[in-house]
């Protein structure tokens, strides 16, 4: 389904070319994927897209979610020190086939699963113009 | 016959070392170990002849994963009284000392 990609911004330092070469490393290190247990699956069903995202610690109040200008952000902010629990952000890019007014997102046993729903196919198909 | 036993590479579950820390104070020693998309029923976490065990299914969509993480405990350590709880995806036990290997502070008359 052409339009219904998600990009992820891997290299989360990419989107912040402003940024210090100082917090660029830090922010390197502290969203590196830790081997394990850091894991973020992408799945795609006949109607959705799946993401789960490993967040092991995080509770509900501390992950903030927001789509602006087809971009997904997710903004995590540790509320105090603990294992596992790491502040930062990441971003992507959502294609024009998926409906974010409907994405859906659930906390449980640490894995953040977002729903990100396509958009009905009748509105991609092609429209026929009568010929009057 | 073993119908949960899978040949070689053939094997759909993965296993993992999950991520943990531990830390030591007065009480005994901290475990925190990460168990993503583990539920409670589906952690096995016990202690045979001094040796800490945990087993944990992971299948919350995508492959499913093992975890497992064991530990030789100290004669220093009660594996008798380990206290433990799962949240958000994380294990936190606490191992204590034995009794008479806590410190003991001595009154000074």
């Amino acid at each position: 389904m052409e339009g219904a990609n998600i990009e992820t911004n891997m290299n989360r330092t990419d989107c912040h070319p402003s940024r210090s070469t100082f917090t660029d490393r830090w922010l390197q290190r502290a969203l590196a994927p830790r081997p394990a247990t850091v894991r973020e699956a992408l799945e795609e069903k006949d109607n959705a897209f799946i993401l789960r995202l490993d967040l092991p610690g995080f509770r509900k109040e501390e992950l903030k979610i927001e789509v602006k200008n087809q971009v997904l952000v997710l903004t995590a902010t540790a509320a105090e020190e603990r294992p596992f629990v790491v502040s930062g952000s990441r971003s992507w890019k959502l294609g024009p086939a998926l409906d974010t007014e409907a994405i859906t997102a659930r906390l449980e046993n640490g894995v953040l699963e977002l729903t990100l729903p396509k958009r009905a196919t009748e509105t991609v198909e092609p429209r026929n113009i009568d010929i009057q | 016959m073993n119908l949960n036993t899978c040949a070689g590479t053939a094997c759909a579950t993965r296993e993992s070392r999950p991520a943990y820390q531990t830390r030591e104070d007065d009480a005994g020693i901290h475990l925190e170990v990460a168990l993503p998309g583990v539920a409670k029923e589906d952690l096995k976490f016990s202690v045979l002849k001094g040796v800490l065990q945990l087993e944990a299914e992971r299948r919350d969509g995508g492959n499913p994963t093992t975890y497992r993480l064991s530990a030789q405990l100290g004669e220093r350590l009660d594996g008798e009284k380990i206290t433990a709880k799962l949240e958000n995806g994380v294990l936190t036990a606490l191992v204590p000392l034995r009794e008479e290997a806590q410190p003991k502070s001595i009154p000074v008359v």
